[in-house]
């Protein structure tokens, strides 16, 4: 597949489950970029990181066209955020990261069906 | 006190797993934000939070700017078609189907060695 076609049907994936979703970010991205394009670990990070954010604000534009946005929230989400990953970053040496992504799952299957069986 | 699990979900994608995936259903079931706002708080917020990780990338010469292009020529049209049917998605659908996609991302986690393994700066 040329090139330019594999990476844009990629792009095109992240993009529509981050408008649809707001997902589709690094933890998607990043290994596609590195196993579909070959691209290393660090160089796929940080173009990620540039591609899920122009991204999210076309998204974040059409939510905002269509009202959905609440300021107020999204300031105390940024807030909170910004300090987070801050922090995280410091305490990520800390951590096992096996430990995490049992954890990580274990959150998101609950929560998850929680989402999908509620009413 | 949304703030506080903001801040949690910062620190796990300051760990690199992920932060939205969290903030969202938290949103959603802790504080009863509808769907749509969560999503879309989610969203702006990650613009904020990701514009300073962007240019510290850059500086360090991991943002590769030819693949950039190519894949926003995807991801900016697909983000676009991906909202609008969103707006357009009665907020009890979305919400079933972010659960859905949760539970899947739950399993891909568990049983998928992830990047965050490689990360060990």
């Amino acid at each position: 597949m040329r090139p330019r076609l594999l990476y844009a049907s990629i792009g095109l994936m992240a993009g529509l489950s981050n408008g649809l979703l707001g997902i589709g970010g690094g933890p998607v991205l990043v290994p596609a970029l590195v196993f579909a394009c070959c691209l290393p670990e660090h160089e796929a990070h940080g173009t990620a990181v540039a591609a899920v954010l122009f991204t999210s604000a076309v998204s974040a534009a059409v939510y905002v066209a269509h009202g959905r946005l609440d300021l107020s929230l999204a300031g105390q989400v940024a807030l909170g955020g910004v300090v987070g990953s801050y922090l995280g970053a410091r305490l990520m040496p800390r951590l096992k990261a096996q430990v995490l992504r049992r954890l990580y799952a274990a959150f998101l299957a609950a929560a998850g069906l929680r989402m999908l069986l509620g009413g | 006190m949304i703030i506080l699990v903001a801040l949690g979900a910062g620190i796990l994608t300051g760990m690199a797993v992920g932060g939205g995936v969290i903030l969202v259903p938290a949103l959603v079931l802790l504080f009863h934000v509808p769907q749509h706002s969560a999503q879309a708080a989610v969203l702006a917020a990650y613009l904020a939070t990701s514009t300073v990780a962007a240019f510290t990338h850059r500086r360090q010469g991991n943002l590769l700017g030819r693949c950039l292009g190519r894949i926003l020529l995807g991801s900016l049209p697909g983000a676009f078609i991906g909202a609008a049917l969103a707006v357009r998605t009665p907020p009890e659908l979305l919400r079933r189907s972010y659960g859905g996609v949760l539970i899947a991302v739950a399993l891909y986690v568990f049983l998928v060695r992830g990047p965050a393994e490689g990360r060990q700066e």
